[in-house]
């Protein structure tokens, strides 16, 4: 009796946690963007470098960590998402044949709120003027792109650091959006494809980025999307354009032992200058410590 | 002496509501045993210093001081907090709320902590003869409030920090120079090293490429630590006239680094690239500031490299006489210089031909960086650069002395205020 009551008293107390008739206790919120992800889905497409096509098998992990600060009157004051490990890999037919992967080792994105945004131009007595944009900041560190020498020669792209400053507006966009963030960025990366000489590739704040992303309040749905382009300066040659999309959704249809259990979807465009692919892929995400 | 207001006060308890932003707990103050003072004659003038409505904080007014408590006052609804001293009988008073340019309440206040309850009145001040002095709210050292009590940051510790900057960079030799990108992490950590204090200086990511992708500098992580000596290692005395005793500045500290990469065009347009595995040091602060964050130092010690992708590598002993100076009230001016000579020796059979077995490396280059604007509390900063380098460790490139100047705009997050940084003491 002791242990029902106080089931009961935690789940009067969790806005999270609901109560059936019998008295059973579950969680109906979810805290998006942290946890242990893993996922696994059919995709179809043209993967990089021609080296997938058609309906394969992809499989992703990602390690989400999210540790937002507020000020000590509560308001919201460093949004702060980062990801390790984050991976994802398709195989055609089976898990013996991969034919595209690509993985980042550390990714954050950091962004700072105000109460009112300004601009100060500092002296004996500051000057403050309104600034209408949150500032902030995204960093990958490590990412990874590798394709198969299947159908064609072997390729690994590594982005040693990509780098961008940011503008949010979402302060304008109502609760619900967690970023709508926009801002130029700086990449370095090289390229390493068989019997080929390795590609540097910079942009030095000579790409855009773009960042969105929306959640419900219950943690159930999300959207988001991440964009970038620009130009790119290649060494020894081939300076060009570039372009890299990724727009995602994920609905959390049922939980298993109060472990949700999402339906997601993905389409990701990239062309110019990199590996051209479009691809989309749909399957199921189970997300562990949200 | 100052104080927050003492109990007499505590009589009060219980006359208002609560403000939103004060705990209902009673603070220590609120139960000390001076609430047996004698009461005084009210002052008339009082109320019409603490209007029942705020107004914007006047030019001038003195601010309430931080880190002391602070004690919520109610006066016809509005919120206040105060901090009275009880050797001067005055009291400072400041609206306990961000104003909106017609003075109307428009949020909690920003980095304060909340009031202590419960509230007093202003019948509560006056009636014992304390003065009420309208004043500005406090804020923590290296920050400041305007007269709408809004914070804003004033004061930029850029040894905290990570920044994405990109200017021009002109340059002799063979390459002339091009549009550059640059980053870099730091972060001093104080620490306490065989029971004495001490600076850790972390670098990471710490770099810069050219927009042609031909030209670029990269260190992977670096760290290097100072310590005070509250003995000093050395003492010299002497005895010409009176004795007198001399301390040398002999401040022993470490330096490592782990992979630094260089990359630049040669003159036949070839890329030559070398990366500094490891490299460690000893410093000796000639001189330095009492936080350990300025400093004058000589660094002596070697490092392992190899170029070409390991064609061959070479072992590096390093001499360097290098300093950092901040300068001005918020930290805004920073100077930063190096001389350094690297001697490359014992290199692998594959050297490239017309390269000496000993090779060597100067450089001298300095950097004076200064804060322009902050952009919600982020600082924007300009950065002027000058370097000169004579080296015989990179094949078909000139061996004499080519120098580079610059100019980088760099935006840098994180920077919170100094370790020293003041306090506001007025508006």
């Amino acid at each position: 009796m002791l242990a029902l009551a106080l089931a009961l008293a935690l789940g009067a107390a969790d806005p999270c946690v609901g109560t059936d008739e019998l008295g059973r206790s579950f969680r109906t919120c979810f805290a998006a963007g942290r946890g242990l992800e893993l996922s696994l889905g059919g995709a179809l497409g043209e993967g990089p470098g021609d080296r997938a096509a058609g309906a394969d098998l992809s499989t992703g992990l990602a390690l989400r960590w999210r540790s937002d600060t507020r000020t000590p009157s509560g308001r919201p004051e460093w949004m702060r998402d980062m990801a390790f490990l984050e991976a994802r890999a398709r195989f055609h037919g089976s898990l013996d044949d991969p034919r595209t992967a690509e993985g980042t080792l550390w990714s954050g994105l950091f962004l700072r709120h105000l109460a009112e945004p300004f601009l100060l131009i500092p002296g004996p007595r500051p000057i403050r003027l309104p600034f209408p944009f949150d500032v902030g900041m995204a960093i990958d560190a490590g990412s990874v792109r590798w394709a198969s020498a299947k159908t064609g020669p072997e390729t690994l792209e590594v982005d040693a650091v990509r780098g961008a400053l940011l503008l949010d507006v979402s302060r304008h966009a109502g609760a619900s959006v967690r970023r709508a963030a926009f801002g130029p960025e700086v990449t370095w990366s090289v390229r390493f494809r068989d019997g080929v000489r390795p590609v540097q590739a910079i942009a030095p704040f000579s790409a855009g980025r773009l960042e969105l992303r929306v959640e419900s309040a219950d943690g159930l749905g999300a959207l988001s999307f991440t964009g970038r382009a620009g130009w790119l300066l290649r060494f020894p040659a081939g300076n060009g354009a570039f372009y890299d999309a990724r727009l995602g959704a994920e609905r959390v249809l049922v939980a298993v032992n109060d472990v949700p259990l999402a339906l997601y979807a993905e389409a990701v465009a990239r062309g110019g200058k990199l590996d051209a692919g479009l691809e989309g892929t749909v399957g199921v995400r189970v997300g562990w410590l949200r | 002496m100052i104080t927050t207001l003492t109990v007499i006060l505590a009589v009060a308890a219980g006359q208002a509501a609560e403000p939103a932003s004060a705990p209902a707990a009673h603070t220590p103050a609120a139960t000390a045993p001076a609430a047996r003072a004698e009461p005084r004659p009210a002052k008339a003038a009082a109320p019409e210093v603490l209007p029942a409505r705020f107004q914007r904080v006047q030019e001038g007014a003195p601010a309430l001081r931080w880190g002391e408590p602070s004690r919520c006052l109610v006066r016809a609804d509005t919120y206040y907090r105060v901090q009275c001293d009880d050797a001067t009988k005055r009291c400072l008073v400041a609206p306990d709320a961000e104003l909106d340019p017609d003075a109307s309440p428009v949020a909690q206040l920003e980095r304060a902590p909340g009031c202590d309850g419960p509230p007093l009145t202003t019948n509560d001040l006056t009636s014992r003869g304390y003065a009420v002095v309208p004043a500005l709210a406090e804020s923590p050292p290296g920050w400041y409030r305007d007269e709408r009590q809004r914070a804003m940051q004033v004061d930029f510790d850029l040894n905290a920090r990570y920044y994405l900057g990109g200017g021009y960079l002109f340059s002799g030799g063979p390459w002339s120079g091009n549009a550059v990108v640059a980053g870099g992490g730091r972060a001093d950590r104080p620490f306490t090293w065989w029971n004495a204090p001490a600076l850790a200086r972390l670098h990471f990511l710490e770099g810069w490429a050219s927009a042609d992708g031909n030209h670029g500098e990269l260190l992977v992580f670096g760290v290097d630590a100072s310590r005070v000596y509250p003995t000093p290692l050395l003492r010299l005395t002497t005895f010409f006239g009176k004795p007198r005793r001399f301390d040398p500045p002999l401040y022993f500290g470490l330096w490592a680094e782990g992979v630094r990469m260089e990359f630049l065009e040669t003159r036949g347009g070839k890329t030559f690239d070398r990366t500094m595995f490891v490299a460690g040091a000893v410093t000796v602060d000639v001189w330095r500031s009492r936080d350990l964050s300025d400093f004058v130092r000589l660094r002596g010690g070697a490092g392992y490299e190899e170029a070409k992708g390991g064609e061959w590598s070479s072992f590096v002993p390093v001499g360097a006489l290098e300093g950092e100076l901040t300068l001005g009230r918020g930290g805004f001016h920073h100077l930063r210089g190096a001389a350094q000579v690297e001697a490359l020796v014992k290199s692998g059979d594959s050297l490239a031909p017309g390269l000496a077995a000993d090779r060597t490396r100067l450089t001298v280059k300095g950097e004076y960086e200064v804060i322009l604007f902050a952009l919600n509390n982020q600082p924007i900063s300009l950065a002027l650069q000058a370097k000169a380098t004579k080296r015989d460790d990179v094949p078909d490139y000139p061996t004499g002395w080519i120098g580079q100047v610059g100019a980088q705009l760099r935006f840098s997050l994180w920077a919170p205020p100094r370790r020293d940084a003041r306090t506001q003491q007025s508006l």
